[in-house]
């Protein structure tokens, strides 16, 4: 079974590989019948082939995951992390995740639930602050802006992308 | 509930732990509401029970410190981190037994800090129908 460090790094892992736009490392993570809900309440995805899409998508969104601290639990089986995601496409937000993981005997990942609601997510765009309700700290707001203006400065990506958005935004 | 009014509610949970109103607590929770602290332990089930699980809390003199919650998209769930520092009795020997923690040399004065994030699960009411806890070994700390 993964001990709670391996759980940890589990999470650690995760974001450094999304964020490098590795797709195929980060499917390494999981088993072949992984369930993923992103977010929580809508149908998740299942197997490798309905993640990677998701995976794909989230890449062309330029998605960057800064994780916060994890805990575990006491039987071998969870990490539990929260993380701020910013994408810069279709337009730049920021995301308020939980994410629950479960991992198997092997520490893959075979569940994972990402907690995060409308009121989570955050326009950076100061020409459309967006819903009120959806508005966290100002704090939060510039961190996201300041992340995502340095990751935007290294990064040669454009093009396209411009058209997707992730699923299950609704704000 | 909308989800501003679950992560209240959630806050609200650690506002009472920490004002250690034990009754207050209990009312938070529906009457078969299940509870894991820590996840991997039995389940806790019913205000009986869970009285005697927070009384325990309680005099440890725990108080809690939240950041802002995040929501599901369920309807049902506010998902809340606290890091709670709470005096090593009554509760420390028995992590000590369990190997969870090593045991302090001045166990009076000792004090735990312990990183979770709570897992809540509400009915429409708003009452708590669940309540996962996840901390494991590695999420303790102590203190002097």
């Amino acid at each position: 079974m993964p001990d709670e460090a391996t759980r940890k790094k589990m999470v650690v892992d995760y974001a450094q590989r999304i964020n490098a736009g590795d797709i195929e490392g980060v499917l390494d993570l999981f088993t072949d019948d992984i369930v993923f809900a992103d977010p929580v309440g809508r149908p998740p995805m299942v197997g490798k082939g309905d993640l990677r899409r998701h995976l794909e998508l989230a890449v062309s969104c330029g998605t960057y995951e800064v994780p916060g601290q994890p805990v575990t639990s006491m039987d071998d089986r969870f990490v539990v992390a929260p993380s701020t995601i910013t994408v810069r496409w279709p337009r730049p937000m920021t995301f308020r995740v939980v994410g629950v993981v479960e991992l198997d005997e092997n520490g893959l990942g075979r569940r994972v639930d990402a907690f995060w609601g409308v009121t989570d997510v955050t326009m950076d765009e100061t020409e459309n602050p967006g819903n009120p309700e959806d508005a966290e700290t100002a704090e939060e707001a510039e961190t996201a802006k300041d992340a995502a203006a340095e990751d935007a400065a290294e990064s040669a990506i454009e093009g396209s992308a411009g058209t997707h958005r992730p699923e299950g935004i609704r704000a | 509930m909308n989800e501003l009014a679950r992560k209240k509610r959630a806050l609200e949970h650690s506002r009472r732990v920490n004002a250690g109103d034990l009754e207050a607590i209990i009312a938070l929770y529906a009457p078969d509401a299940v509870v894991e602290d820590p996840v991997g332990l039995p389940p806790i089930t019913g205000h009986d029970a869970l009285r005697a699980h927070y009384e325990l809390l309680l005099a440890s003199r725990v108080h809690e410190e939240t950041t802002e919650p995040v929501a599901g998209q369920d309807a049902e769930h506010a998902l809340l981190q606290v890091t709670s520092v709470m005096d090593y009795l009554p509760s420390g020997p028995l992590y000590a037994e369990r190997g969870w923690l090593k045991a302090p040399d001045a166990p009076r004065t000792a004090r735990i800090q312990r990183a979770a994030t709570l897992a809540i699960r509400m009915d429409p009411s708003g009452l708590i129908r669940s309540l996962k806890s996840y901390w494991g070994t590695s999420d303790l700390t102590l203190l002097g």
